[in-house]
């Protein structure tokens, strides 16, 4: 099962005898990140070498894009390189994914992009559809990372090209992020899950959702994490009727926003359910303390909270 | 147009400013992230040798100047390489930085255009690098009626007539020591003229200049006139075989290169003659 590579060995290439993989799962290279590998390169070289393959008189590229395209702009006539034998389709696409696993890591969407190709190659291969801890272990990934990615495959293509306009900006300048629509992805699920008939048009729901986001209405993706909270108001034993008239409104062109929509449907009822297993908590310690066990900075605050209790109860 | 380090999301502003300079500049053929000379570090975005023998190099960035640029501009000047550069940037730019780098790239004579769409603006223009690298005069450090011609004479070297730049500073060394010659004559610090020989009869304002600092050279005694060393008054002589050298107009690199090498050159030797006469014939009060 484990994919083996001979050792490579390493020279220095010339830098135009190399072309860029046509699998590279990285799509994205922000200018302001390569003006920065540019400088260090410009002053202190190529430290790291660059990994690629022989192939038809040409070089292609396993790891380093980054490096070698700076090297070309630097005027460079060679680089460090390690030369490995030609991989198959699906070790060429899992060494890149390994290299970067232990590195940098690549863009979400870059990496979510490129999955549906390293599981139907592994499918081939293996004879069955690889499950998340397998390609887990193949790609380097972990689990977690695999999950949000499918959350970004599943997007419509418009919103893959967003994100992918949205990562050539630099980092704090990004604001519809692959966060963002992981956040939303989420909790529409489950919203889903929880109230079926309250997205008949998902696509026109999250339209509504970048809409509000963009005019600050949202103010932060973690917001969507009380959209997933009023979609599970039974759990807090909340109406149902009460946080889908909230969603509703929520998930209709208007003002009204998930902090609104939160504060109108569910709020006071996981208020009352933190408080209740704060309470818990700490009566399972009380039990736990014995008399001689307490300071007197301790006995002073459990005098204030008996009074507080005997005040609120009315004795 | 493929570009092998240029960012996706700047490919537009690159085409952009490739389609101003075809239009603007008469530019055939721009040539993609390729080398302009081996010694040179960088390879600008876009490049084409235009008809007066310079390179046209453009920089396409997100900021007005990028960090590397600096190499750039010191191997193309180190070079004497004629380069006219711009970086060509998005309009609209959030960054703290811009306008810090917008005077960076003013300081280092490279243009700015700002583009949105194909809508280019220019920030503003570039000079050639093998002129602008010339070293500043500092009119400051001159007596206050000398400042204007200078700065007249370094803007103009380093706007793309060096000749012109080299000849306002000839003037006024010119002029100055036309002043030196005669108030020493006058005033008796030249040897006197050999018995029986004929009186000097020389027409101070207007003799050749060149023969007149001859006449200096052979007539100004040292031991009379300390202030004025003699090696001076050679170097003066030394530049004013250059005082008349027209300008022919040029359209290749390589005569380009030469020409720059030489009159930046002399620009720098002209200014440090000129400032040197200046604080030797204060004295003189000419």
């Amino acid at each position: 099962m484990p994919t083996e590579v001979k050792s490579p060995e390493l020279r220095h290439i010339s830098v135009e005898a190399i072309s860029k993989n046509p699998e590279n799962p990285r799509l994205v290279f922000r200018p302001g990140e390569l003006e920065e590998l540019l400088e260090s390169i410009r002053r202190y070289g190529v430290q790291v070498p660059i990994t690629v393959y022989h192939e038809k008189g040409k070089y292609v590229l396993i790891d380093g894009e980054r490096r070698w395209r700076c090297c070309l702009k630097l005027n460079r006539s060679t680089i460090p390189a390690l030369v490995q034998e030609k991989p198959d389709d699906l070790t060429n696409l899992l060494l890149m994914f390994n290299i970067h696993a232990l590195r940098e890591q690549w863009d979400l969407l870059t990496i979510a992009l490129k999955l549906p190709r390293v599981i139907s190659l592994l499918t081939a291969r293996e004879n069955k559809k690889p499950n998340e801890r397998e390609l887990a272990e193949f790609t380097g990934l972990s689990q977690g990372v695999i999950r949000r990615c499918k959350l970004l495959i599943e997007l419509p293509d418009k919103y893959k090209r967003d994100i992918l306009e949205e990562l050539e900006k630099p980092k704090p300048a990004q604001k519809l992020t692959e966060d963002f629509f992981i956040e939303m992805e989420r909790s529409l699920k489950t919203v889903q899950r929880a109230m079926p008939g309250i997205l008949p048009d998902k696509d026109r729901t999250r339209q509504i959702l970048i809409r509000k986001f963009r005019r600050g209405i949202i103010k932060s993706r973690v917001d969507f994490r009380m959209v997933s909270k009023i979609a599970r108001a039974k759990r807090v034993e909340v109406e149902e009727e009460k946080a889908s008239a909230a969603l509703r409104r929520l998930f209709t062109a208007n003002e009204y926003s998930i902090e609104e929509a939160f504060a109108d449907s569910v709020s006071e009822a996981y208020s009352e359910r933190d408080l209740l297993t704060r309470v818990r908590a700490l009566l399972n310690r009380l039990n736990q303390l014995r008399k001689h066990e307490i300071d007197d900075e301790v006995r002073k605050w459990l005098r204030e909270l008996r009074d507080r209790v005997s005040k609120l109860l009315g004795n | 147009m493929a570009y092998r380090f240029l960012s996706a999301g700047l490919w537009p502003i690159a085409n952009a400013a490739a389609d101003y300079f075809k239009e603007n500049w008469g530019v055939s053929s721009l040539r993609l992230e390729e080398s302009i000379c081996p010694d040179i570090e960088r390879r600008p975005t876009l490049h084409a040798l235009t008809s007066d023998g310079h390179y046209l190099c453009v920089e396409v960035s997100e900021s007005p100047y990028p960090t590397g640029l600096d190499s750039f501009v010191l191997d193309c000047r180190d070079n004497f390489l004629p380069v006219r550069l711009f970086v060509a940037i998005p309009a609209g730019s959030k960054d703290s930085n811009y306008k810090r780098d917008l005077d960076q790239a003013r300081i280092r004579a490279v243009g700015v255009l700002e583009i949105s769409g194909a809508r280019v603006q220019v920030l503003q223009n570039a000079l050639s690098q093998s002129l602008a690298g010339v070293r500043l005069v500092g009119p400051a450090r001159f007596p206050k009626k000398y400042r204007f011609q200078l700065s007249k004479a370094e803007s103009t070297f380093r706007g793309g007539d060096p000749q012109k730049g080299c000849s306002l500073l000839y003037d006024e060394i010119e002029s100055l020591s036309r002043r030196v010659a005669e108030k020493t004559y006058k005033k008796g610090y030249w040897r006197p003229s050999a018995p029986g020989a004929r009186p000097l009869r020389i027409r101070f304002a207007t003799h050749p200049w060149q023969k007149l600092m001859s006449k200096v050279v052979e007539g100004l005694d040292p031991q009379r006139c300390r202030f004025l060393p003699p090696d001076l008054l050679g170097r003066v002589l030394g530049i004013t075989s250059h005082r008349n050298d027209s300008a022919h107009k040029l359209n290749s690199l390589r005569l380009v290169m030469k020409r720059d090498r030489e009159l930046r050159t002399r620009f720098e030797s002209a200014t440090d003659i000129l400032f040197d006469l200046v604080n030797a014939s204060k004295p003189l009060r000419v």
